[in-house]
C-alpha cells in the first residue's frame, strides 16, 4: 500500500505547476473547494469513483460542475486523475499539496483542540509561543472537543502538546498501575 | 493491600504537585490494522525495534520503517485497535523481568504469569534483543553439561555454554531429550529456561506436569508461546528465554535454555516478514532468517572468569519432514550450532530409544567437557559402534557363514547398543553410565542374551550401591577410572554375573 507516496507524487506535480504560476494559496481553496463538494454530495463521489461510469462522464461532470469555479491547470488535474484510475486518493492529494505550500512559505499548521473555544488574544499567543519554539510561521487551527475536560493539545504534523486534563489524568493512572 | 486513605494520599500528592508539563511528544496514527498487524502514519522518530504502545494498551513493536508509514507487531490481540488510534513511542525496546523471581514459574514472552501463581515482583527487567557476548568475553567450553541419557553422554557430549542442536522428525523424541537433560540438572545448580514456541496448550501443560512431578520446576521456568498465539508472540518468545537465561550467566551462574521448537519460530517470522510485505526468499522465508536464528544461539557463551565464569548453554530443537535436513531452516541452523544430535524415525521404531544417529550425531566443542573416566570407556565405544555399524549392513541377510571375530564383533556392537537405550524420564548419574558402558565395551555382556542386557545392567548397578557404593562415589569425585577402581569394578561386575546367571540358571 504505497497509496501516501503516490499521492504525495501528485501533489508535488501541480505544485510545481502552481509554483510556476504562482499563486498556490489559490489553488489551495480551489482543491478545498472540490474536497467539500464531494463531502457535501456523496452522489458526486460515488460517481466518480465508480468504475461503472465512462471516464468521459466523469470528465464531462467535472467539466460542467468545476468550469467556472477552478483555474484550467485543477481542473486539467481532476482529469488527470480520471485518466489514471487515482481518484480515491483525491483527500491525500489535497492535504499533501497543502503541506507542501506550507513548507514553501516557512509556514506551519498546527491544530489547537480545547475544551472551551479560545479567546482571540489567547489564540495570538499562542500562534507566537509555537512560532517562536518552531522557527516558522505556526499557523493555528481551533477545534472545541469537550471531551479534554480542560487545558488544551496541540498538534503539529505528528508531534503532539498534551496539556489537557484528560491527557494528565491519565498519565496518573499510568502512574498508579 | 494498599488501604484506600493511602490511594486517597497519593493522588491527593499527584494533584497538589500537578504542574503542567510542556513537553512534546511524537505520535502515529493507525490507518490499518489486522492479522496482528498494524500500519501506522506518522511516528517519525520511531526507531526500528522499538516499543509502541496503543491507546488500548496493547503494545507492538516496530518491525519496517518506510518514507511515510511504520510496520508494528502488535503483542496480542488486534480487536481493541481502531483505525484511527494513537500510538506513542516509549523509546524502549521490549523488556522481560528476569532473576530469581522467574523460577518455577510458566510465563509467556512478555514474561507475565499464566500458572495462576500470582504477580511476579521481579526486580530486574531485561532487553529481549542484546548483544552477544564478544570474543574476549568468553573461554572454551570445558565444564559438561550432563543430560542424564548414555548415548548422548557417551558419544555426542555437551559442555556449559555450548549450543547443540537436537534434530528429526515429528514424534522422534526431540522434547523427550530436552525434557530429559531438564530433569537431569537438578541438584547440579543449573537454572533452566524452556520455551515452548506454538505448541499446544496441552502439550505444554504435559510438560509442566512433568517438570513438578520431579521436582523440576524448583530450577526451571516455562515461556509459553503457544499456537493459537499471534506470531508476533511466538517471534519474541525465545529472546525473552535467551533474556532469562543471560540474567543467570552475567551473574556467574549456568543456564540451560531449550528452543522448541525453532522450527515453528521460523514460520511465524516468516508469517510476520509475508504480511508486512517483505519480499520472500527460499521456502518463502525472509531474507534474514538465518540472522534470526545466529543472533539468538550467539547469546549461548561461556563467560570468562574476570566475568564470572557464568554460561548459558542452549539446546535449539528443529524439526525435518522426512528426515531431509538440507531444508533451509535445517541447514542453517545445523551451520550456526556446536554440533547436532539426530534423531532417526527407523531408529526409534526400532526400539533405539533415545533414537540417537550416532553416525550423523557430533559434538564440535563437547569432547572437552567429558570427565576423563568417561572419556577411557569412550574411546572404544565409538571405535565397537563405527565397526559394528558396517558389519552390521553387510550381514543384513544372516550371520552363519561369518569368521569368529566378526561375530564377536556383531555380538558387541549389538549389546552396547541395548546398553544405550534409555528409557523416558529416566536420567542416569555420570558415574552409573560409566559403570554400565564400562560392562559392555570390555566385553562381560557379551555372552548375556540380548533381553537380559537391560535387565543386568540395572540389577548391577543396584547391586553396586548395595555393597560397594563407593566405587560410584570415587567415581564422581575422583572423575577418573584409577587402575585400582577399575579392578574392583572388574572384579565385581564378574562376580554379579555370575551370581545373575546362577538366578537365572544359565551356568
Amino acid at each position: 500500500m504505497a497509496s501516501e507516496g503516490i499521492a504525495k507524487r501528485y501533489a508535488l506535480a501541480l505544485f510545481q505547476v502552481a509554483e510556476e504560476k504562482g499563486d498556490c494559496w489559490q489553488y489551495v481553496k480551489e482543491l478545498n473547494g472540490v474536497e467539500k463538494a464531494l463531502e457535501v454530495y456523496p452522489e458526486l463521489k460515488s460517481a466518480l469513483w465508480s468504475p461503472m461510469v465512462d471516464d468521459g462522464v466523469k470528465k464531462s461532470i467535472l467539466k460542467q460542475l468545476f468550469v467556472e469555479r477552478v483555474s484550467p491547470p485543477v481542473l486539467n488535474f481532476l482529469f488527470l486523475l480520471i485518466d489514471k484510475g487515482r481518484f480515491e486518493l483525491f483527500a491525500g492529494m489535497a492535504a499533501a499539496f497543502v503541506k507542501l505550500c506550507l513548507e514553501a512559505s516557512g509556514e506551519m499548521e498546527a491544530m489547537v483542540e480545547s475544551a472551551v473555544p479560545i479567546p482571540e488574544e489567547l489564540q495570538t499567543a499562542l500562534a507566537q509561543a509555537l512560532s517562536k519554539k518552531k522557527g516558522k510561521q505556526v499557523k493555528l487551527k481551533t477545534r472545541v472537543n469537550p471531551d479534554l475536560l480542560g487545558g488544551l493539545v496541540v498538534t503539529m504534523g505528528d508531534q503532539m502538546i498534551d496539556m489537557s486534563l484528560k491527557g494528565r489524568l491519565k498519565e496518573i493512572q499510568e502512574n498508579l498501575k | 493491600m494498599i488501604r484506600p486513605e493511602e490511594i486517597t494520599e497519593i493522588l491527593k500528592k499527584e494533584i497538589e504537585d500537578y504542574q503542567p508539563q510542556v513537553k512534546e511528544v511524537n505520535f502515529g496514527t493507525v490507518i490499518q490494522v489486522g492479522d496482528s498487524i498494524a500500519r501506522i502514519f506518522g511516528l517519525s522518530d520511531a526507531r526500528a525495534g522499538e516499543l509502541l504502545k496503543f491507546d488500548s494498551g496493547l503494545n507492538g513493536i516496530v518491525f519496517n520503517l518506510e518514507e511515510e508509514i511504520i510496520g508494528c507487531v502488535l503483542l496480542g490481540e488486534d480487536q481493541d485497535i481502531k483505525e484511527g488510534d494513537k500510538v506513542y513511542r516509549t523509546g524502549r525496546i521490549v523488556e522481560v523481568p528476569v532473576g530469581p523471581e522467574m523460577v518455577g514459574r510458566v510465563v509467556n514472552p512478555l514474561g507475565e504469569p499464566m500458572d495462576g501463581k500470582g504477580e511476579i515482583k521481579a526486580q530486574k527487567f531485561r532487553p529481549i534483543e542484546a548483544m552477544a557476548p564478544g570474543v574476549v568475553e568468553r573461554q572454551p567450553v570445558i565444564v559438561p553439561l550432563q543430560t542424564g541419557l548414555k548415548a548422548i553422554d557417551a558419544l555426542v557430549p555437551i559442555g556449559r555454554g555450548q549450543r547443540e542442536l537436537i534434530i528429526g522428525d515429528r514424534q522422534t523424541g526431540k522434547s523427550a531429550i530436552a525434557i530429559d537433560a531438564i530433569l537431569n540438572q537438578k541438584g547440579k545448580g543449573v537454572y533452566c529456561v524452556y520455551v515452548a514456541i506454538g505448541q499446544k496448550t496441552n502439550t505444554v501443560a504435559s510438560v509442566v506436569e512433568i517438570f513438578e512431578k520431579y521436582g523440576a520446576m524448583e530450577y526451571t521456568t516455562v515461556i509459553a508461546a503457544l499456537a493459537n498465539q499471534a506470531p508476533s508472540l511466538l517471534y519474541i518468545a525465545p529472546y525473552a528465554g535467551c533474556a532469562m537465561g543471560e540474567e543467570f550467566m552475567y551473574n556467574g551462574k549456568d543456564a540451560l535454555v531449550v528452543y522448541d521448537d525453532l522450527s515453528k519460530h521460523a514460520q511465524a517470522y516468516r508469517e510476520l516478514s509475508l504480511l508486512m510485505r517483505r519480499p520472500p526468499g527460499r521456502e518463502a522465508y525472509p531474507g534474514d532468517v538465518f540472522y534470526l536464528h545466529s543472533r539468538l544461539l550467539e547469546r549461548a557463551a561461556k563467560l570468562s572468569n574476570e566475568l564470572g565464569g557464568g554460561s548459558m548453554t542452549a539446546l535449539p530443537i528443529i524439526e525435518t519432514q522426512l528426515g531431509d535436513v538440507s531444508a533451509y531452516i535445517p541447514t542453517n541452523v545445523i551451520s550456526i550450532t556446536d554440533g547436532q544430535i539426530y534423531l532417526d524415525n527407523d531408529l526409534f521404531y526400532q526400539g533405539v530409544r533415545p533414537a540417537v544417529d550416532v553416525g550423523l550425531s557430533v559434538s564440535r566443542v563437547g569432547g572437552s567437557a567429558q570427565i576423563k573416566a568417561m572419556k577411557q570407556v569412550t574411546g572404544p565405544l565409538r571405535l565397537d559402534l563405527a565397526q559394528y555399524r558396517e558389519l552390521a549392513a553387510f550381514t543384513k541377510f544372516g550371520t552363519e557363514e561369518l569368521d569368529k571375530a566378526s561375530r564377536q564383533q556383531l555380538d558387541r556392537g549389538a549389546r552396547i547398543v541395548e546398553v544405550l537405550k534409555q528409557p523416558r524420564l529416566k536420567p542416569e548419574d555420570v558415574a552409573d553410565q560409566i559403570v554400565s558402558l564400562y560392562a559392555a565395551v570390555n566385553g562381560f555382556l557379551d555372552d548375556l542374551a540380548l533381553d537380559l542386557v537391560q535387565p543386568f545392567e540395572e540389577q548391577l548397578l543396584e547391586h553396586l550401591r548395595a555393597t560397594e557404593s563407593d566405587i560410584l562415589e570415587k567415581i564422581g569425585s575422583e572423575k577418573v577410572l584409577s587402575p585400582e577402581i577399575s579392578e574392583r569394578l572388574e572384579h565385581h561386575i564378574k562376580d554379579y554375573l555370575q551370581l545373575f546367571k546362577a538366578a537365572r540358571g544359565l551356568g
